[in-house]
């Protein structure tokens, strides 16, 4: 090669980056790159003139003449790839390109094989690793139940994985667009449309589950992702999607929320049955408590009255036993006015004995309802005046002023149990009025009804009082050290009750009662015979 | 002489029991509830009183009461209780307002008077060392 063609060659390609081989039609090198000399390993001046069979096995330098002739002789290219191990130990993968080149050389055309060498062994490297990190994610999406997808800016679906016609039964080809919507159950369309579209105008995330239907015709949970991938202006180039089957979990979750709200039902159920069973224990509680007040309420009614009576009996005793000793004592004749006044003494605490002991007795009969009211024909008035002038013969210190022309000629009443009433009126009128002499009594009709009133100017009842002074036993605080057993005027009111009629009472404190007894004129059937 | 108070509101018990001291040669005094008697009390200085405890206006008890607190120079006068009310409770009341004595009744005539003899020579003790001082 002459001088000057080697120095152009050599000035052209010396300090190329890539290695490259010049060889003749002998196929000596004529020429090597400095990137040559170093991928041989050899000095450019021991390679010039040296064939492949000077340093390469005879094989392999068998195969490189082979190529190089046939490239020679038909012009045609050659480019592969090798990978070599180098002197240092390094593998290195190299593309090699091969041409035939013609110049002229010498002055004659002569054909050169251009050897160009490119070290690929990085490339390779991160194309190796690259494709690792694909099958290491594709298999990651594969083995979960995961659909990928992308859709445009305008948030059309444009390639769906191929899991889609396993989601829904239907073809890849009818999810885009907005197509896929059509497998969206019906109840989730509005929010997932509305959710889509607002992602796809904030340029923001997706994250949400809904149901699809697939090929089998079931509603299935899924949860779907999507982010976009924006540009350099900061437009939406892509959207990448993601849809995950999590039915499972999610009727998993149903389930357990199920459960949660039965067995929260269950202790709200709990709660509601101990909250009645505690109340119906306070009821009975209050219940049995009122009637453990009203037990002793009676009980304390029935001591006062159990002494009371003790001391009604008593007094007369007392009047009988004293004048009995007194009498006991005359030692000398006692006059006749003498006797007759301890007789007197002793025959009137008799009678009050009597009548104490019949009001008991009749209090005891209208306890057990053995009481009979026995209706006659007979004068209202009668009785009552007869009432009158017994009470006035034994009571000296009250005048008891009687009108009862108002009263009709005949009525059918109990004969005796109206004397008991009456009687009851007046002797309760002087006892509670001891230094207010005069009662009144009064007696008239109005219309079917006849009334009989008797009034006094005593000590009066309190107010408190007027309602419960009917009831047994009761006494009113005014009547406090007036002797009196509580039962008088509840016998009253019982056999005025049985005759259909009613009794009432006006009083005021320092200034009287008026009892009013009021008895209808007709109902008077004589056969009526009423129990209490 | 001997003045006694008696008060009751049985008419009968008091005429009883009036000629009982009347006979013992005692002077008697009558009425019949407690305000009546403290009346007495106050305006004829008895030397002793028998009261009954359960009577209208004002009850024996309560004129006890009524002398311990508003009229204490009384409340040396001896005072004996006669009455029908034979609980416990009630002679402990009567007793605690300051009550000599607590007769129950039917009353023993013999007892009530000798208990107003031992008050009267306990009086006449009393006058007789007044005098001595």
């Amino acid at each position: 090669m002459p001088e000057h063609a080697h120095d152009l060659i050599a000035t052209m390609f010396k300090g190329a980056r890539h290695p490259i081989f010049i060889k003749g039609e002998d196929y000596s090198y004529l020429f090597l790159s400095d990137q040559a000399c170093k991928l041989t390993g050899v000095p450019f001046e021991e390679l010039i003139g040296r064939t492949d069979y000077d340093f390469l096995p005879q094989s392999e330098a068998d195969s490189v003449r082979a190529m190089d002739k046939h490239i020679l002789e038909t012009g045609e290219e050659r480019l592969f790839e090798e990978e070599i191990t180098s002197q240092d130990g390094t593998v290195h993968t190299l593309v090699t390109h091969k041409r035939r080149v013609t110049v002229p050389l010498g002055g004659r055309l002569t054909n050169l094989v251009i050897v160009e060498i490119d070290d690929v062994t990085e490339l390779r490297n991160a194309e190796t690793v690259l494709r690792a990190s694909e099958e290491h994610h594709r298999s990651l999406i594969e083995l979960h139940p995961q659909t990928p997808w992308v859709a445009n800016a305008r948030g059309e679906v444009i390639e769906i994985g191929p899991e889609w016609e396993q989601v829904s039964g239907r073809s890849v080809a009818a999810a885009r667009g907005h197509g896929w919507a059509d497998s969206v159950y019906p109840g989730d369309l509005f929010r997932v449309t509305g959710s889509w579209a607002e992602a796809v105008a904030t340029k923001t995330r997706l994250d949400m589950e809904y149901r699809l239907l697939n090929g089998d015709g079931e509603y299935r949970w899924f949860r779907c992702r999507a982010a976009p991938r924006l540009d350099a202006s900061g437009e939406v180039s892509r959207w990448y999607g993601l849809l995950e089957d999590v039915h499972d979990r999610q009727t998993a979750f149903e389930a357990l929320i199920a459960s949660e709200r039965s067995l929260r039902q269950h202790r709200d159920d709990l709660e509601k049955i101990v909250e009645t069973r505690t109340a119906e224990v306070k009821e009975k509680n209050s219940e049995l408590a009122r009637l453990l007040e009203q037990e002793r309420e009676v009980n304390a009614l029935q001591r006062r009255f159990v002494a009371m009576v003790s001391h009604e009996f008593r007094t007369p005793l007392t009047i009988i036993d004293a004048a009995a000793q007194r009498l006991a004592r005359v030692k000398e004749t006692p006059t006749q006015a003498y006797l007759v006044e301890k007789s007197m003494q002793i025959k009137g605490s008799v009678a009050r004995m009597v009548e104490l002991m019949e009001s008991i007795l009749a209090a005891g009969r209208l306890q057990t309802g053995v009481i009979e009211i026995n209706r006659k024909s007979c004068s209202l008035a009668e009785i009552v005046q007869s009432c009158v002038k017994h009470r006035q013969e034994v009571c000296t210190s009250h005048r008891i002023h009687a009108d009862l022309s108002g009263l009709p000629a005949e009525t059918h009443l109990d004969p005796r149990a109206m004397e008991r009433v009456f009687g009851n009126l007046l002797s309760n009128a002087i006892k509670y009025a001891p230094r207010a002499p005069d009662i009144y009594v009064r007696g008239w009709t109005d219309h079917e009804t006849v009334h009989v009133s008797v009034r006094d100017t005593g000590i009066g009842i309190d107010e408190e009082d007027l309602a419960r002074l009917f009831e047994p036993y009761f006494r009113a605080q005014s009547a406090a050290g007036i002797a009196g057993t509580g039962i008088g005027l509840n016998i009253v009111r019982e056999i005025i009750g049985m005759h259909g009629g009613q009794i009432s009472v006006a009083s005021e404190v320092g200034q009287g009662s008026t009892f009013t007894v009021s008895l209808p004129l007709n109902n008077q059937n004589p056969e009526i015979r009423e129990a209490a | 002489m001997i003045k006694v108070l008696c008060i009751d509101d049985e008419a009968d018990i008091r005429s009883l029991l009036v000629e009982e001291l009347h006979d013992a040669g005692l002077e008697t005094i009558e009425a019949c509830n407690g305000r009546e008697g403290l009346d007495k009390i106050l305006t004829t200085w008895p030397d002793i009183v028998i009261c009954d405890v359960s009577m209208p206006v004002m009850t024996g008890h309560e004129m006890l009461a009524e002398i311990q607190l508003n009229h204490p120079e009384f409340s040396n006068t001896p005072i004996i209780m006669l009455t029908a009310m034979t609980d416990r409770e009630n002679t402990l009341a009567g007793l605690q307002a300051g009550a000599d004595d607590y007769l129950t009744k039917p009353v023993d005539l013999d007892l009530l008077m000798a208990k107003i003899s031992g008050c009267i020579m306990r009086l006449e003790n009393n006058r007789k060392m007044g005098r001595g001082l």
